[in-house]
């Protein structure tokens, strides 16, 4: 996904024979593409789509910053998807090429991108919050934003422990407290993966 | 003698009553169509009203408020919150849509009881926010008792073209149905040569089917009228309900 460096002469010949070869095929669609992008979680997902909903496939998705410099570049599936971590949290001009000259740009504001970081490092009820209000992200998603959570919790604790072995005696409350915090946390998480599993497979239509 | 003014009176009241106003179950989003650049706040104001004349009518809380996207339901109601529309109690909430997609909204409100028709009334009312240009599912009911299934594409319209539904009552064509359209006159600007413009009057054909050229630009609300085959009890009496299948679309001027 990442190592543009890798599209070189090879891929290059062998995208124009594709296009050659594309561009004799019947011309179905008259319709306009649109390109659709979003950041969750530190990956940016990346939509394409003709009007009537019908998806692009293997459309080649070039993703620039505001200077020009091209970052990196794909393929959609047969979903129309593309997605890639986020390469630098800046403006960033996506482009789709299809087939027939088909085109759409889409520009994600780094602004959009800095908010989706921030999430992973605010507390567990914050991030509650702001998945009910989005679509819900998948599994490995919810692992990795509640992950961040407990480490951000854990960390108070596990000092606490560190400084109860040499000063023994003081402390047994907060303890008690953390490990009621931990527990808290694993309902949360239980709470969510039910949810998620009562909204069945996918987040998006 | 008095009794007779008296009465005649009463007459003129009711029949004043039944001519003139025409309410409208009311769903207005603050925006019809959300592209890339747009503010991505969408808020809905619901109400029941008179939408030319501009005369609000106070709106209990609905019974069913809804967003549905490619067959999938969100219940919004706990997120409607009241405020004034028209002067009178109404509803609104806010929604960020972040998605491409056709949102349908949907409202059921509670039976309104007509003293002067003698019977109740539900508007089950539906608008739609399309965004980022996808366009799936513009022309799919949504399975509610009575609705408007448009046949042109409600969204991207221009004052002028033409818009064509289907009324449908428990999810089949109804033909000879009275649709009943009326402007929202928001800015109050426009102002109509006689009782007759303020609300016109189609009929469905034998499909389910009706056209109107719309003139101009603005929101436009189209209310298919039946009466159910249920009836709501009102002070011991079984009383006739009258079901509106409502849409509101919008239509742009053209550059």
């Amino acid at each position: 996904m990442k190592n543009s460096k890798k599209y070189k002469t090879g891929s290059s010949v062998i995208i124009m024979i594709i296009f050659l070869m594309l561009s004799f095929s019947s011309y179905v669609y008259a319709h306009r593409v649109y390109l659709f992008a979003w950041e969750d979680g530190g990956t940016i997902y990346t939509e394409s789509y003709f009007s009537g909903n019908k998806k692009v496939q293997d459309g080649i998705i070039r993703v620039f910053n505001m200077e020009g410099k091209e970052l990196l570049s794909g393929k959609t599936n047969d979903a129309g998807e593309f997605s890639f971590r986020i390469p630098e949290i800046t403006d960033l001009k996506i482009v789709l090429e299809s087939s027939m000259g088909h085109g759409a740009e889409y520009i994600l504001k780094g602004s959009e991108i800095s908010e989706g970081e921030k999430i992973e490092t605010n507390n567990a009820s914050e991030i509650v919050e702001s998945i009910d209000t989005e679509a819900l992200p998948d599994t490995d998603q919810l692992k990795r934003v509640i992950d961040a959570a407990l480490d951000e919790r854990l960390k108070p604790v596990i000092r606490e422990l560190a400084m109860l072995r040499e000063d023994k005696g003081q402390g047994v409350t907060e303890i008690i407290g953390g490990i009621g915090y931990i527990f808290g946390i694993m309902g949360v998480i239980a709470y969510m993966q039910s949810r998620h599993r009562l909204k069945g497979a996918g987040r998006k239509a | 003698m008095k009794k007779k003014i008296g009465f005649i009176l009463f007459i003129l009241m009711v029949a004043f009553n039944c001519n003139a106003f025409a309410h409208f179950g009311m769903a207005i989003p603050s925006t019809s169509m959300v592209m890339q650049g747009d503010a991505r706040d969408v808020i809905f104001e619901i109400s029941f009203s008179h939408p030319f004349e501009m005369v609000g009518m106070d709106m209990e809380r609905p019974v069913k408020f809804e967003l549905i996207m490619n067959n999938e339901k969100t219940d919004l109601l706990p997120s409607l919150k009241e405020t004034s529309i028209m002067g009178k109690k109404g509803w609104h909430m806010s929604r960020k849509i972040n998605r491409p997609g056709v949102y349908w909204l949907h409202v059921e409100p509670t039976p309104y009881w007509e003293s002067a028709e003698d019977c109740y009334i539900i508007h089950y009312t539906k608008t739609v926010v399309a965004a980022f240009g996808d366009d799936e599912g513009w022309d799919r009911p949504i399975g509610v008792k009575t609705e408007i299934v448009p046949l042109t594409r409600p969204f991207g319209l221009y004052a002028g073209n033409l818009f064509q539904g289907v009324v449908l009552v428990d999810g089949k064509p109804a033909p000879g149905t009275e649709v009943e359209i009326e402007y929202y006159n928001r800015d109050k600007k426009s102002s109509a040569p006689n009782d007759y413009f303020i609300t016109q009057v189609v009929k469905t054909d034998s499909s389910g089917v009706f056209s109107y050229a719309v003139p101009k630009a603005g929101w436009w609300g189209f209310a298919g009228l039946n009466t159910s085959d249920k009836k709501i009890k009102h002070d011991g009496e079984e009383k006739d309900v009258e079901i509106g299948a409502v849409l509101w679309i919008e239509f742009k001027e053209m550059k």
